[in-house]
């Protein structure tokens, strides 16, 4: 009995085991990676990709993907900059402005996706240079610095004092999360995404709008793209088009490292989020290490297809 | 060297896993003759058929051919030897040529290792002249009617100098003319010498174009002759001969008053003026071929497809059903026939798969009721028995049987007032086969009403108080609870309106089987 439960734990939780035993190596060989300033600044580092990845998850679940994610960061970091600037101090638009913006992006995605029935792939491709382009336009090539007294709260600051002062960034992306585990697992929205990756036929028959419910997805992931512009823009005080914008490798790594399956209706917030502090742990042990960022690629590389094949081992082949 | 039989097929026996699909099945067929082979679905012609192809090997039981042993063991192998198939379903590769779709993996090279296009064209055009077929080579397959499609694999039969060929339903998606042509087609290959296999469920055609008729049943000989000695009546007591056995008890069940009514209900190519009626209390048949376009009504009637024209009217209301979330609004349910495709969420667990429908009932502001959505799934899973090791088990790793058992669950937690199931019991043991009609036994025993869409003759028989029977999209004939039987099922499916119409006027008096 102990025993099954053992076994159930390891492969329910093998995510867990695997991103310990990772940080216990780290500690091992580099001390300093377990003290607190290193944990919270590793930890903050992938806040905004952590942010992205939610959205991302709730897209994969789904059944398709979004490419368009790390555009649509970059557009909604130089738009909120716009109204963050010296010239043009808003603070309401700031943050309005964005997530309209990303909006119309998701709004564009989910159209091409349900109604002509692009596949995701290309559909996302395609928003992804509009959106671009769109923050080109925007800021005319040029970063423009942030100013706003709030939107740099936001992205830099930290609560409470000591080693352990919390960055609000972190506080964003756990927020997110716990938010999105609701949304996912307690609310009537969520079985439906998970029902139309499982099988869209299926969850036709059930009578559930597969149009709609796919396309508030995509609405979704663009809020949290907007919501992580925003904060970037605040972190590193200023708007640009190269903010965030592959970020969302990132978020479909940490997406598939945490178990979420491509083919759709498998995933969980938990195992996403140490999806995104895998990543996290590292870069930033490697980086302690001294190991050249080229080298670092390389891991990265190696560790996202580690976990897709162990993630297929599991399942018993390529089911 | 030639013998007479080009096939001998001796005391062919096939059990999979102990479970005996062929029983010691004999069959000879001679040289340059169409043999038309028949049975209900599940009698073993496909099972037979797959032996020649070198799919299966019986287990016991011998294969002559061509007055040799047969000993190929893959479709390639049987190609080689002589052996082709035409599928009901074809699956040509739409973009390429029909010279490429013919020669696919044998192209011939120019001396470079090329595919020498000329020499493929050419050889291609050689086989399209010889049939005289009216398209060229270098047509894309995409851009063939089916009957012209079918016209290629009959070409590609011959580029194999196949000796025997195989047609599986060839006139299923095809139209008279075509048929025509087909058979055209067909006498010219007895004329070269080539022997045909005629699998068939459509009378006319089988007399008309068969020299010699097997019928298999339940997996043995059910019955062989010449085609001139046969007739229709003889055919369909050979095809149904069978008793029914008492594995599917019918609850005797106050009928009530009509619950729906579907009034001249069209869909294009699918079916047309469809018209029925259903009443609480009632398990209401649809019998019929495949492809007769039975589950295309049912899709309709729930929203899956929308009709041209017709009403549906609901405890004597007419309503509007454009999607199935109005159908399930409306009190409809559907248990689908494909499972895998549109029934079952593969990734999720039990629960999910049950609840999915009745989501809207256990909704609190905005958030679910866990504890009574699994305290209720859980009495599902008791009631139905579905045996699983806990609620949150992936449905995708239970047997077939129990899939199906959450499935019905699922529409019993929707509680509809009208469940329409689709084949119910296909591909499951016989266990979760009796309790899901205990089940749907249950259901009009609460007053609901039930549709049932099966193929299996013994099922639909035993279970429905009346039956619907459909022929090409066409509705042939209703049968009350007391006129139901195999013969005029049988005989109703396989004939079109006019045809029985023919009949009934031929045969004034003497046999009852058409109203």
């Amino acid at each position: 009995m102990l025993n099954k439960r053992l076994k159930s734990f390891f492969s329910d939780y093998s995510i867990i085991i695997i991103f310990a035993a990772m940080v216990l190596i780290l500690a091992m060989i580099k001390p300093q990676f377990i003290g607190p300033s290193n944990i919270i600044s590793m930890v903050r580092q992938v806040s905004l990709i952590g942010i992205l990845s939610m959205g991302m998850m709730l897209v994969i679940i789904n059944g398709g993907v979004d490419l368009s994610g790390g555009a649509q960061i970059a557009l909604a970091s130089v738009v909120c900059s716009v109204f963050a600037q010296e010239m043009n101090n808003n603070l309401f638009l700031a943050i309005l402005c964005p997530i309209l913006v990303g909006l119309f992006c998701g709004l564009i995605n989910g159209f091409l996706i349900t109604i002509p029935k692009i596949p995701a792939f290309i559909a996302t491709l395609g928003v992804t240079n509009i959106a671009k382009g769109m923050a080109l336009l925007f800021c005319n090539g040029q970063p423009i610095q942030v100013v706003n007294e709030t939107i740099l709260w936001l992205g830099s600051y930290r609560i409470g004092g000591g080693a352990w002062a919390m960055p609000v960034l972190i506080l964003i992306f756990l927020l997110c999360a716990v938010l999105n585990h609701i949304l996912l697992t307690k609310s009537h929205f969520g079985k439906k995404v998970f029902a139309l990756g499982g099988n869209e036929q299926a969850a036709r028959v059930c009578g559930i709008s597969v149009e709609r419910t796919r396309m508030i997805v995509y609405l979704l992931i663009s809020v949290y793209a907007a919501i992580s512009g925003i904060l970037i823009s605040g972190r590193v005080g200023a708007g640009a088009t190269s903010n965030g914008v592959e970020y969302h490798l990132d978020a479909i790594a940490s997406c598939v490292i945490g178990g979420v399956s491509m083919k759709g209706g498998v995933g969980n917030v938990l195992g996403v989020a140490i999806g995104v502090l895998i990543i996290g742990a590292l870069q930033n042990g490697l980086n302690i290490m001294g190991v050249s960022p080229y080298w670092q690629q390389i891991c990265k590389g190696l560790i996202i297809i580690i976990a897709v094949v162990m993630d297929t081992i599991k399942k018993g082949g390529g089911e | 060297m030639d013998h007479e039989y080009i096939l001998e097929l001796n005391h062919i026996t096939k059990t999979f896993s102990g479970v005996t699909v062929l029983n010691d099945v004999s069959l000879r067929v001679r040289r340059g003759t169409v043999m038309g082979l028949m049975g209900e679905n599940g009698a073993g012609k496909s099972t037979l058929m797959k032996i020649l192809q070198g799919i299966y090997m019986p287990t016991q039981g011998e294969v002559i051919f061509d007055g040799k042993q047969l000993k190929v063991s893959n479709i390639n192998q049987a190609l080689l030897a002589g052996i082709s198939m035409i599928h009901q379903e074809m699956s040509p590769i739409p973009d390429m040529t029909v010279a490429e779709n013919i020669f696919i993996g044998r192209e011939p090279d120019t001396k470079f290792g090329f595919v020498d296009e000329k020499e493929l064209n050419a050889k291609a055009e050689a086989l399209l002249k010889d049939l005289n077929l009216n398209f060229s080579a270098d047509t894309k397959m995409r851009k063939l009617t089916i009957a012209n499609m079918q016209m290629v694999e009959i070409a590609k039969a011959i580029s194999f100098q196949s000796k025997l060929i195989i047609m599986d339903e060839p006139t299923s998606a095809i139209t008279d003319r075509e048929v025509e042509n087909l058979f055209r087609i067909i006498r010219r290959l007895k004329e070269k010498g080539v022997t045909i296999i005629y699998i068939s469920h459509k009378m006319d055609e089988i007399f008309k174009i068969t020299d010699e008729i097997t019928v298999l049943r339940d997996g043995c000989n059910a019955g062989y002759g010449y085609s001139k000695d046969l007739t229709q009546d003889s055919l369909i007591k050979m095809m149904v001969g069978r008793t029914l056995n008492d594995l599917f008890p019918k609850t005797v069940v106050d009928i009530g008053e009509e619950v729906l009514r579907v009034e001249g209900l069209t869909l294009g190519k699918y079916f047309h003026d469809i018209s029925f009626s259903v009443k609480k209390g009632e398990i209401v048949g649809f019998s019929g071929l495949v492809g007769a376009g039975r589950s295309e009504v049912m899709e309709t009637l729930y929203g899956l497809r929308h009709a041209e024209s017709g009403k549906i009217i609901i405890n004597g209301k007419e309503v509007k059903i454009k999607n199935p979330h109005d159908a399930i609004a409306a009190g409809i349910g559907f248990l689908t026939e494909d499972r895998k495709a549109s029934g079952i969420f593969g990734p999720l667990g039990i629960t999910d798969n049950i609840v999915m429908p009745s989501l809207g009932r256990f909704q609190k502001l905005g958030l679910i009721k866990g504890k009574r959505l699994v305290s209720e799934s859980a009495r599902m899973k008791q009631e139905l028995n579905i045996k699983a090791t806990s609620l949150a088990q992936k449905i995708q790793f239970l047997s077939g049987g129990n899939q199906q058992k959450a499935l019905i669950a699922r529409w019993l937690m929707n509680n509809p007032q009208i469940l329409i199931v689709d084949e119910p019991t296909r591909g499951i043991d016989v266990n979760a086969k009796a309790e899901i009609h205990k089940k749907l036994g249950e259901l009009v025993k609460e007053g609901k009403a039930v549709i049932m869409i099966s193929s299996e003759m013994p099922e639909i028989i035993s279970m429905s108080d009346r039956i619907y029977v459909m022929h090409e999209g066409e509705m042939t004939g209703e049968l009350q609870r007391e006129e139901i039987s195999q013969e005029r099922i049988a005989l109703l499916a396989s004939l079109t309106k006019e045809q029985l119409e023919a009949c009934k006027i031929k045969s004034q008096g003497e046999t009852d089987y058409v109203k």
